[in-house]
């Protein structure tokens, strides 16, 4: 018996039977060692092992739902099936919208020249910079795609622009990034979700609602730190979207409703089921806990409309090149330092 | 639940997936054996007991399997019940046929 196939056995099966099953196996392959050459023994143990897994597999999920003990109930289900609802539907809206920017022509101008900028768009030749496209930064370099490497990707012009057919192959590298980001933070919600009332129903009000706190927390940080990176890296490729705010103000409101609805679902159910004679009051605690999410999403959201704003006006735009107040990858911090 | 009957004191994976194996024609995983047994168990059917680790097992020990009263009378139960169906199934066969 090969190790890995020993050890996908016990990975499939649940504690309980883990050593019957392994046991077993081990007699029925030294009895068969003996009756058959080693290669059929082994051939013979694969498929075994492959046969087993879905019913170990099953067998193992149903002993952790009856060992949890609590059924879900109809709010829990509905809490669920409508955060996975707004993540696929989240989902489906960053695929349709990337894949509509890669195949729109205006976006292969986000780095062109003005004149070129223009013909793209099937304007004549003028001299009015377009409005949010990415300027020529001095020394080359580019804010978030250098800063990670992503240049290689990239072929440069002598005017330090981006050809179209790597522009459009950086684009569709930042929605596999994209992709894999939200894979992630869907399969970190579910993990949340899934270990909130499996790991936590039994013990008491303190220790669950401290490890919900502690949860909820350290998932909406994951979340905000992947979206500030990922943001931090495509941005300057995504500077179009100003020009149709309403696109970029529905990506992110999905963004943060989602991680809203993971991050205020625990703190909902334990605000209303929790027991008032209990050492540490947990009331508060869910409340400090919705209090610090609330103030977490107002301050995103605050962040981002301010950037609107000091986009739209020229004065704005000055304030940003001069100050160096914004955080570097966001509009005009990096590459206002440079151009000092 | 009739493997496990059958086999008595000696019903336990291995044994009851030759029992089944050989009943059926069809060569059972050993996977597919712990799936039903524990729903067995879980309706109060069938009660598992550890046995003692052995050294054909690489050391592990087998889960043996015994029936309850409960398990008896429901396989009883269902006996009668094949009995009766077979019964009729024959009668039904024997008119087509004549």
């Amino acid at each position: 018996m090969t190790k890995l196939g020993r050890w996908l056995l016990a990975c499939f099966s649940s504690s309980e039977i883990k050593p019957a099953v392994l046991g077993d196996m081990e007699e029925i392959y030294s009895e068969r060692l003996r009756g058959h050459g080693s290669v059929q023994t082994e051939l013979w143990f694969w498929v075994q092992v492959l046969k087993s897994a879905p019913f170990l597999v099953g067998d193992s999920w149903r002993r952790k739902r009856d060992r949890r003990g609590n059924a879900p109930n109809a709010f829990c289900f509905f809490i669920r099936f409508a955060g996975m609802s707004v993540g696929l539907a989240c989902y489906l809206t960053i695929i349709v919208i990337t894949g509509w920017i890669q195949s729109d022509p205006r976006s292969s101008a986000v780095a062109m020249s003005p004149t070129a900028h223009h013909e793209a768009l099937g304007e004549g030749p003028s001299d009015r910079p377009p409005v949010g496209l990415t300027r020529t930064f001095p020394h080359g370099l580019r804010p978030g795609i250098d800063a990670v490497g992503l240049s290689v990707l990239a072929s440069k012009k002598q005017d330090g622009s981006l050809r179209r057919p790597d522009e459009r192959r950086l684009i569709g590298h930042a929605r596999r990034l994209f992709n894999l980001e939200f894979m992630i933070m869907a399969a970190c919600g579910l993990l949340f979700i899934n270990s909130f009332p499996a790991r936590s129903s039994r013990r008491p009000a303190g220790a669950r609602l401290r490890n919900t706190a502690f949860r909820s927390t350290a998932f909406v940080l994951l979340t905000f730190g992947l979206a500030f990176i990922f943001g931090t890296i495509v941005q300057p490729y995504f500077r179009f979207l100003v020009e149709r705010r309403m696109i970029m103000y529905w990506l992110i409101s999905f963004w943060l409703f989602l991680g809203g609805v993971f991050h205020l679902f625990p703190a909902i159910v334990l605000s209303v089921s929790v027991k008032k004679d209990r050492p540490i009051k947990p009331r508060r605690l869910a409340v400090l806990n919705l209090a610090f999410s609330f103030a977490f999403l107002l301050g995103t959201v605050l962040i981002f409309r301010q950037i609107d704003r000091l986009k739209d006006t020229q004065a704005a735009r000055d304030h940003i090149r001069t100050s160096a107040m914004l955080p570097l990858g966001v509009d005009g911090g990096l590459e206002s330092r440079l151009s000092r | 639940m009739l493997a496990v009957w059958r086999l008595r004191d000696n019903a336990y994976g291995v044994t009851i997936r030759a029992f089944v194996s050989e009943s059926t024609g069809y060569p059972w995983s050993i996977g597919a054996v712990y799936a039903p047994l524990y729903r067995l168990e879980k309706k109060g059917l069938v009660v598992s007991n550890p046995g003692e680790p052995t050294p054909l097992r690489g050391g592990r020990s087998k889960i043996y399997y015994e029936l309850t009263p409960e398990g008896k009378r429901a396989l009883l139960k269902i006996k009668r019940v094949h009995d009766v169906l077979w019964a009729e199934t024959a009668n039904f066969q024997l008119d087509e046929t004549s």
